[in-house]
């Protein structure tokens, strides 16, 4: 069972209409030793899936991503769950498969399961009047509450059946029960550190007893959707869950990788020199990027607004993992993706400081954030895509209990 | 646990004269030996002693949790009094220093053209200073925090004053000057360094237990011979500065503004072109100035309400306020404007206070509140800053158990400062906070890194080891007042430098 879990591929949507939240999935995925990634984007998605195990599908803009990938990509998916493939959706990545009337989404009609946030009649937003809801035909899709929330796994599910957690709701969806969908997580109650859009009695009608988490069976394959960010990286219990149901699906399946294990032709790391001026450009995009996310300012890129707090987790994806980059050896030839990678860090940086710089000017920056956006989503994905092809190491068991829960939230 | 843990674990050589730059461990053997701060500086400054280094250090606590733990130290050569010296930084340079990776800098040798060092990440820049070169030392900060992208970029710096080797020349924290009476902008000057900036985003590990004795401690000095004062009006008046000149300031004091970590909040900003009753953020570029030096402060009183102007140039210059002060007074310059106009004779190449013919103590200024036989003693020695007060800040001596002779109490005031400096506790908080005794220092230290024999007489060894080193080192060439001159007070300096 182990080897099959680690020959396990993954790809990670990170094209047109994801946000940041794809980089917590990084997170655990490496967390807990899955270390065949790819990062896909609407471009290439129709001809990498076939060559995967799971898709992954975190936030975003669900219209932007339905839009990029289209019916072909829709057409991939289908074939690739009929063939035995795992998808893990968490909030719009959620959505994304849920039956719809409505142009571009409708090409995705996986999971005909109801939302019950939708609303004809908007109630007032107590708080946060832009994230508190979003317009659908006639209709709204509110979002009463954010952060922390209660969720309580169902009895069936391994490990952690009837145990209650907290996991982050950035806007993802709670469902109505039905015939359709297997649940796996019931929204439970609200914490301390929940955040009220919406009065609570608005809130609990929305959340309270509805469907959290769970699956639905496609073919030979299997679709997980996840209302709640589970695998936000503050959350190591939501983490585990995951990691749970990844081999909870992987038991029932018949679906092996034909592919040999991590690690057998992995290209030449980077040369010294590389490292070292990556190292110096994405510290000083971090330090500018922590520093940005300091100011009261956001764009709505889409149909998603995004705070400049949403620059530095793609930063510091790539500088976490920086420091134990080893480079390669003096004999080995310079591989392609180093100074290509170098001057990617370059262009985000220079994108960075003309933003910064019209900050302070009290100038226009939609441009330069749609521009960073875009940018620092495909260098830090390009970067991954290098590291986990050369670095990536199997975690210790030590790392895992410790990014489990032991010692407490990340 | 290891004693490392409070620090990053590196020390960083750089030669200017060759550009470039070396890590070094900082070994579990070195803390041993030297526990941290000025003590490391000094041993630093002595292996490197060819090559007239300036060493920039933390101490074991700065950074952490601990009271007070805002402090820095750089030792090197002064230009002014020809002996070494240790000048406290206290505001926020020293623990973004460390949090940026590097516990101690070694500057050796002068570049040939100006250049500026930049740290972040363990990493470590040297780069031309073009950009920066010739600018004030307002221009220069905002300059590299616009270029690093931060506001938090903590930046030890130099103005025209440094670039032009004016002995009146200080290193300035940001915007707001320093202790430096020691002429060490000028050396920074001669080895063309305009800036030392630094941004952290590291963290330190600390033991278990060692917050809860921080909590417990920072309570017992909020409750104890601060509570009900803040700000630098309280010290000044108590320390008997001109009440009239106190009163100007007070009227013009907006907030108080404390440095990492301090219970008792020192600074106090002052509104100049803005109402100080202003609650809001000022429209201004530039509303007023932050005041950090009680010595420079008090020097500048008989300015009366041109006082904050006259200190904002003082700061942009990059020159040292106690040293104007003396040389503003002889002049005569009683209005903001005749002295704002002198000022800019004094970052002149060489200007000094001895070649001006002022007063002085060893090329220093003197510190300006009294002339106790204490404050003469540790003025003649000239190791720390008596920028800050040669006496207890708010209380009396006996609040901190000192005998009454002259001489045991400048030893009091000494192995305070060193003490202070060997661990990065802010100096002054320790002058104003009984509280805060060798005893607790000591124990505090010991808990942060789990180092039982961290005792109090192993830092009182340590801080005279300090003392006496640093003064057999490198003779100071400074002369003394010719008032303090006799064999009585020769014999009483002699014997103070002894170890207790």
């Amino acid at each position: 069972m182990e080897e099959r879990v680690r020959r396990l591929r993954f790809g990670i949507y990170v094209g047109e209409g994801a946000s940041h939240s794809w980089t917590w999935f990084v997170d655990l995925l490496e967390r807990y030793a899955y270390h065949r990634l790819r990062f896909l984007r609407a471009e290439d998605f129709a001809d990498v899936l076939p060559s995967l195990d799971v898709l992954v599908l975190s936030g975003g803009d669900t219209f932007a991503v339905a839009r990029a990938l289209g019916s072909s990509g829709a057409e991939a998916l289908s074939a690739f769950l009929e063939r035995g493939g795992l998808y893990i959706g968490s909030c719009a990545g959620a959505y994304l498969p849920l039956h719809s009337s409505k142009e571009p989404l409708k090409a995705f009609n996986f999971v005909r399961a109801k939302i019950n946030n939708l609303t004809r009649d908007l109630p007032p937003a107590r708080d946060l009047p832009l994230k508190f809801s979003t317009p659908y035909g006639c209709s709204y899709v509110i979002h009463p509450v954010r952060e922390e929330v209660r969720v309580r796994m169902a009895e069936e599910f391994p490990e952690w059946g009837g145990r209650e957690l907290g996991v982050p709701l950035y806007g993802g969806p709670p469902l109505v029960l039905s015939e359709e969908i297997t649940p796996a997580a019931f929204y439970s109650g609200f914490t301390q550190r929940t955040r009220f859009l919406a009065d609570l009695e608005i809130a609990e009608g929305v959340y309270l007893g509805k469907v959290a988490a769970c699956e639905r069976t496609i073919g030979a394959g299997r679709m997980i959707l996840l209302g709640p960010h589970f695998e936000h990286p503050g959350f190591p219990e939501g983490n585990a869950v995951v990691d749970a149901w990844i081999r909870w699906h992987l038991a029932r399946s018949l679906w092996d990788s034909p592919c040999s294990a991590p690690g057998a032709s992995r290209p030449p790391a980077l040369s010294q020199k590389t490292l070292e001026a990556l190292k110096l450009e994405v510290s000083n995009m971090r330090i500018r990027a922590w520093a940005l996310a300091r100011e009261s300012v956001y764009w709505k890129i889409g149909a998603k607004i995004y705070e400049a707090e949403k620059i530095h987790p793609f930063v510091d994806a790539v500088w976490s993992r920086l420091a134990s980059m080893k480079a390669r050896g003096e004999e080995q030839e310079e591989p392609d993706a180093g100074p290509a990678l170098l001057e990617a860090a370059r262009r985000c940086h220079a994108i960075m400081r003309d933003l910064s710089g019209r900050l302070r000017e009290g100038l226009d920056t939609q441009d330069l954030a749609e521009l960073l956006f875009r940018h620092l989503k495909d260098f830090t994905a390009d970067f991954l895509e290098a590291y986990f092809q050369n670095v990536a190491r199997p975690a210790s068991a030590r790392e895992i209990r410790h990014a489990g829960g032991v010692c407490g939230r990340a | 646990m290891e004693r490392g843990c409070v620090y990053m674990g590196k020390i960083l050589v750089v030669d200017l004269q060759e550009g470039r730059c070396q890590e070094e461990d900082l070994s579990e053997e070195q803390i041993e030996e030297h526990v941290g701060g000025v003590a490391l500086n000094l041993a630093l400054y002595e292996r490197f002693r060819e090559r007239d280094p300036v060493i920039v250090g933390t101490g074991l606590l700065t950074g952490t949790f601990a009271p007070a733990s805002c402090a820095g130290v750089v030792t090197a050569r002064s230009p002014v009094t020809g002996g070494i010296c240790h000048v406290p930084l206290l505001w926020q340079t020293a623990v973004e220093l460390k949090y940026s990776g590097y516990d101690f800098v070694v500057l050796l040798g002068e570049s040939a053209r100006p250049v500026r060092l930049w740290l972040h990440d363990s990493l470590a820049e040297l780069a031309d200073a073009g950009d920066v070169w010739g600018k004030d030392v307002w221009e220069t900060t905002d300059k590299l925090r616009f270029e690093h992208g931060d506001d938090y970029v903590q930046v030890l710096g130099i103005g025209p004053a440094g670039e032009r080797q004016s002995l009146l020349g200080q290193l300035s924290e940001n915007y707001w000057g320093s202790r430096d009476l020691y002429g060490l902008g000028a050396l920074w000057g001669k080895k063309k360094l305009k800036a030392l900036a630094a941004r952290g985003l590291g963290s330190l590990e600390v033991a278990e237990g060692f917050f809860d004795a921080c909590v417990a401690l920072k309570d017992e000095i909020a409750s104890g011979r601060i509570r009900g004062s803040q700000g630098l009006v309280p010290i000044l008046r108590h320390l008997g500065a001109d009440a009239g000149g106190l009163n100007t300031l007070e009227a013009r004091a907006h907030r108080n503004v404390a440095s990492f970590n301090c219970p008792y909040p020192y600074n106090t900003f002052l509104m100049i072109d803005e109402d100080a009753s202003l609650l809001k953020e000022s429209a201004k570029a530039e509303p007023g100035l932050l005041l950090t030096d009680p010595a420079g402060v008090a020097s500048l009183l008989f300015l009366g309400d041109g006082m904050a102007q006259v200190l904002r140039r003082i700061n942009r210059y990059g020159l040292e306020p106690s040293a104007c002060g003396v040389l503003l007074a002889a002049r005569g310059a009683g209005s903001a404007a005749q002295a704002e106009g002198a000022l800019a004779d004094f970052v002149r190449e060489g200007c000094s206070l001895e070649g001006e013919g002022a007063r002085h103590v060893r090329g220093v200024a003197p510190w300006p509140l009294s002339d106790s036989p204490e404050s003469r003693l540790v003025q003649a020695v000239s190791l720390f800053s008596h920028a800050l007060p040669p006496q207890p800040a708010l209380g009396s001596f006996e609040d901190f158990s000192v005998p009454e002779s002259p001489q045991e109490r400048a030893r009091w005031w000494l192995e305070r400062q060193a003490v202070s400096l060997v661990l990065g506790v802010c100096p002054l908080s320790a002058l104003l906070s009984p509280e805060l005794s060798l005893e607790r220092m000591a124990d505090l230290a010991s808990k942060a890194c789990q180092w039982e024999d961290l005792t109090p007489e192993m830092l009182r060894n340590k801080a005279w080891e300090v003392i006496g080193r640093s003064a057999s080192l490198a003779g100071t060439s400074g002369k003394l007042p010719a008032s303090w001159a006799g064999p009585e007070f020769e014999a009483s300096l002699q014997g103070l430098l002894q170890a207790p």
